[in-house]
């Protein structure tokens, strides 16, 4: 059963994801906060991670570089507001595998989880 | 009555002297000034003749030895013998009339053989003393053929001359005045010479002075391009030689009875005090006199003056073009008059104001070509132009053309110079420049009198163009600052509404984020999908219902992204490869010109080498500057008037610095903006980039930043700005009274881009 770490400040949004995910199969583990994903990331090994880039604490990228010096071959997807391509192209320069735009349609997520997810198993 | 025969031989002497000095000198003289005009030319002959004429006359004088006082006299004769023919040939020239070569060669032929006579007894025999002159000649058979000669060329130029009169007008018209003047003082002076010849004895050559004057009044009509009108002309010699007759002929006479005496000292004495005085009395009379002769004149001047002085409180452009051309028509009663302004984009100089064009049935064209040979030649000329200096030119030039064909390289073809000029019909034409840039010019017509413009006319013309010239770049300047403001404004705007876009985009994101999340999380749930078991219409509507919730909220997303993309669309428009050094060029130049306060303070400017060129809007890097140079000025003041009130020692001559640093910093400029001026409190250092809401400020605020040379916009439009540029500021370093360092970071200009703009050059 394939695990997913989903780091979103906001808290409802994240419950609100967590439970049609959960339904497909997936297990869900919520950080609030940057710092918080960071603990979470090592002890519960994810295979994917979803991450929202405005956190209060630590800026999105740095946890998003943190994650990927730790564990490349983990799939992160970014969810962000700011679509511009710039920050798309900075994104994917510190190895954000995939990004999804704000606001996030379920059945696109769903998909693109499956895809990530199937071909690593 | 006095007795003229007791002039004094010496009187003699000086006036031939004087003759002989300035007849040599003048004709060396309008020769050189341009040997290759013909009416040059013939004037220094016609005063060669009258030079050598002089001299012999003097060395005549001088001798004791008749022998040798009989051969002085006649080569001095030569001279006269040459001078009818020369004066022919000059008016020849002067008036412009074609005479049959026959008639010339004969006059010149017939000279030659009068001359070739004059050393033997045919022309005259040998004569005696008459009066104070130790010897003259007495008329042989020739001589009177050598006065019907002279006569006869003397009756045919000034035929000749008044007929052209009549038919000039303008400057040349003016010119033969002057020559008329000129001529008839010299031969009347010359005149008084014959009736020794004949034994005359009560009137000696007294008047032989005057050829000195009559000459000097033709080579300033030939040399001058603007003549003085002639009755001013005319007063001044009359007064000089009222005044400085005396001055030099009482001393004379009193030396004539003092020399033998040991009294010799008081004629000297006498002399140099009148000499003093006599200046003071010449510039006294003269003054009175013009002043009288001028009044209206005066006060016409007095009026473009005064004028003048008002010119520069004028602030719009279009008001004062209209006046100037206004009052310069009424004032100098004008036919028309008209200004042309250049316009940069179109290289172009396009008519701005005239006024008179209808009466004046003159239509003028609306634009003329900067590259066009006529403003070519204003460029060049860089004065004042009468269409007479035109014909003038245009004759050295032919002759120029004719002696030396080559270097027509940076020729500028004067005759479609002067076609331009009389198909406006102007008859003077004053440049408005600016350093070295022609920013206009000013055309007036002809005067209704149809008298030509004066010396006069044009030094005051020149001084008001000056005047105008100032005025216009103010107003002109005014014109620009209003452009810049609106575009600073507007790069405001666009930056504003991709700040504002940005900001709220995110937010509004995250808002249609939970809703979408919420929306199927409740679609999805089991047990809400369980209370729909029963009724699988109303399972329909529930699901169709927020799925329409879940289709609006990315609609609502797609929105945010359009105006986004509308307002990053909006920038990239008006970015480009951005030179910092010329945005710090102009922005100082605006400063300086716009905020003396600026020139109080040293402003030290460190752009390295490899400092590079930024993306972004020329005007918007502007503003940043203009702002931030702003803000440092507020920090020295501040500093400054904390000085006046807790005085330091070493500290009185504090005058406040604003140093610019800009380097390379990896991928992007860095820029340092130091002021040692106040320093910026902590508290304050925390609201600094907040913003301040005063897009628009009072008027009274605007008024008061548009003198400083600021728009309006404080640090948090800078912080806009700088942002949109994908850049970064910050306070560096603060002190308290030692001064802040802000550090402003810009992405450098990509490689493609720079590789554009160095094309872009090359094709410019």
């Amino acid at each position: 059963m394939a695990k997913i770490l989903l780091i979103d400040d906001e808290k409802q949004t994240a419950e609100y994801m967590k439970r049609p995910l959960e339904k497909r199969g997936y297990v869900v583990i919520i950080a609030c906060t940057g710092k918080e994903g960071l603990e979470l990331f090592p002890r519960e090994n994810p295979d994917a991670v979803l991450l929202d880039l405005g956190l209060p604490d630590i800026d999105g990228r740095e946890v998003l570089k943190e994650i990927k010096s730790k564990a490349p071959q983990i799939k992160v997807i970014v969810l962000s507001g700011y679509k511009d391509p710039g920050t798309k192209k900075e994104l994917s320069q510190l190895g954000a595998d995939y990004f999804l735009g704000k606001p996030v349609i379920p059945p696109e997520l769903y998909e693109l989880l499956k895809k990530i997810l199937d071909k690593r198993q | 009555m006095i007795n003229l025969q007791s002039i004094p031989l010496a009187y003699y002497s000086l006036s031939a002297t004087l003759n002989f000095v300035t007849c040599l000198f003048l004709a060396i003289f309008v020769f050189l000034r341009n040997p290759r005009s013909n009416l040059n030319r013939t004037f220094a002959i016609f005063c060669f003749s009258i030079s050598q004429w002089s001299l012999f006359y003097i060395l005549w004088l001088a001798t004791k030895n008749l022998l040798l006082a009989d051969f002085f006299m006649r080569t001095c004769m030569i001279g006269v013998i040459f001078l009818p023919a020369t004066f022919t040939h000059f008016i020849l020239v002067l008036t412009r009339t074609k005479q049959k070569k026959a008639v010339f060669i004969l006059n010149y032929l017939s000279t030659f053989i009068i001359a070739a006579t004059v050393y033997t007894p045919l022309y005259a025999r040998k004569g005696g003393p008459i009066s104070a002159f130790p010897y003259w000649l007495i008329p042989g058979k020739f001589f009177p053929i050598h006065l019907v000669h002279f006569f006869i060329n003397l009756f045919y130029s000034y035929l000749l001359i008044l007929k052209a009169l009549k038919r000039e007008k303008g400057l040349l018209r003016e010119q033969i005045r002057y020559i008329i003047l000129g001529t008839a003082i010299g031969f009347l002076g010359g005149w008084t010479n014959y009736l020794y010849w004949y034994r005359i004895v009560s009137i000696p050559p007294f008047l032989n002075i005057t050829a000195a004057f009559g000459v000097s009044f033709i080579a300033y009509a030939i040399i001058r391009y603007h003549l003085m009108d002639i009755n001013i002309a005319l007063t001044r010699a009359g007064i000089f030689a009222i005044v400085y007759f005396p001055v030099v002929f009482i001393p004379f006479w009193i030396a004539s009875k003092f020399i033998h005496t040991n009294l010799w000292w008081i004629p000297i004495l006498l002399m140099g005090m009148l000499a003093t005085s006599g200046i003071f009395i010449y510039n006294n009379l003269r003054k009175r006199a013009e002043a009288r002769l001028l009044a209206e004149d005066l006060k016409k001047y007095d009026t473009l003056k005064r004028f003048a002085r008002t010119l520069g409180l004028i602030k719009d452009l279009d008001k004062l073009l209209k006046l100037i051309v206004y009052r310069l028509v009424k004032t100098l009663k004008v036919t028309y008059g008209a200004i042309y302004l250049f316009e940069e984009g179109e290289s172009l100089y396009l008519l701005k104001s005239s006024y008179g064009l209808k009466r004046a049935a003159a239509s003028l064209i609306p634009d003329i070509p900067d590259g066009s040979n006529f403003i070519k030649f204003l460029v060049n000329w860089k004065k004042d132009v009468l269409l007479e200096d035109l014909f003038r030119l245009m004759q050295e030039k032919n002759l120029d053309d004719q002696n030396q064909n080559n270097q027509n390289n940076n020729r500028i073809d004067l005759e479609e110079v002067s076609a331009q000029m009389q198909r406006l019909n102007a008859s003077l034409l004053i440049p408005h420049f600016l350093e070295n840039t022609l920013i206009g010019f000013l055309i007036l017509g002809p005067k209704f009198s149809g008298q030509h413009y004066s010396e006069s006319d044009i030094d005051v013309l020149t001084t008001l163009s000056r005047s105008a010239t100032l005025a216009i770049d103010n107003a002109l300047f005014m014109l620009d600052l209003k452009k810049t403001e609106s575009e600073l404004a507007e790069t405001h705007r666009v930056a504003q509404l991709g700040y504002l876009a940005s900001a709220t985009g995110h937010q509004l994101s995250n808002v249609l984020n939970n809703i979408v999340q919420a929306s199927y999380a409740v679609m999805d749930s089991d047990c809400v999908l369980n209370s729909f078991k029963d009724s699988p219409q109303a399972k329909q509507e529930f699901e169709k219902a927020v799925n329409d919730i879940i289709t609006s909220a990315r609609d609502g997303g797609l929105i945010i992204d359009e105006l986004r993309d509308y307002a990053q669309a909006e920038r990239d428009k008006k970015f480009s490869p951005v030179n910092l050094k010329e945005v710090l060029d102009k922005t100082l130049n605006v400063l300086y010109i716009q905020a003396h306060k600026f020139q109080s303070i040293d402003i030290v400017v460190n752009i390295s080498l490899d400092a590079p060129l930024v993306s972004g809007s020329f005007v918007g890097m502007q503003n940043v500057f203009l702002n931030m140079f702003n803000n440092g000025y507020d920090a020295i003041l501040e500093k400054r008037q904390y000085l006046k009130e807790h005085p330091q020692p070493g500290r009185q001559d504090y005058k406040g610095k604003i140093e610019v640093n800009i380097a390379r910093l990896k991928g992007s400029a860095a820029i340092h903006i130091i002021d040692d001026g106040k320093g910026i409190p902590a508290d304050v250092q925390k609201r600094l980039f907040t913003p301040l809401y005063t897009t628009k400020a009072s008027s009274q605020k605007r008024e008061e930043k548009k003198l400083t040379g600021g728009t309006g916009i404080g640090l948090y439009a800078i912080l806009v700005i700088i942002k949109n540029h994908g850049g970064t500021i910050k306070v560096e370093k603060t002190e308290y009274l030692k001064g802040t360092d802000f550090l402003i970071q810009l992405p450098a200009a990509k490689e493609d881009d720079m590789l554009k703009t160095t094309v872009f050059r090359q094709g410019g």
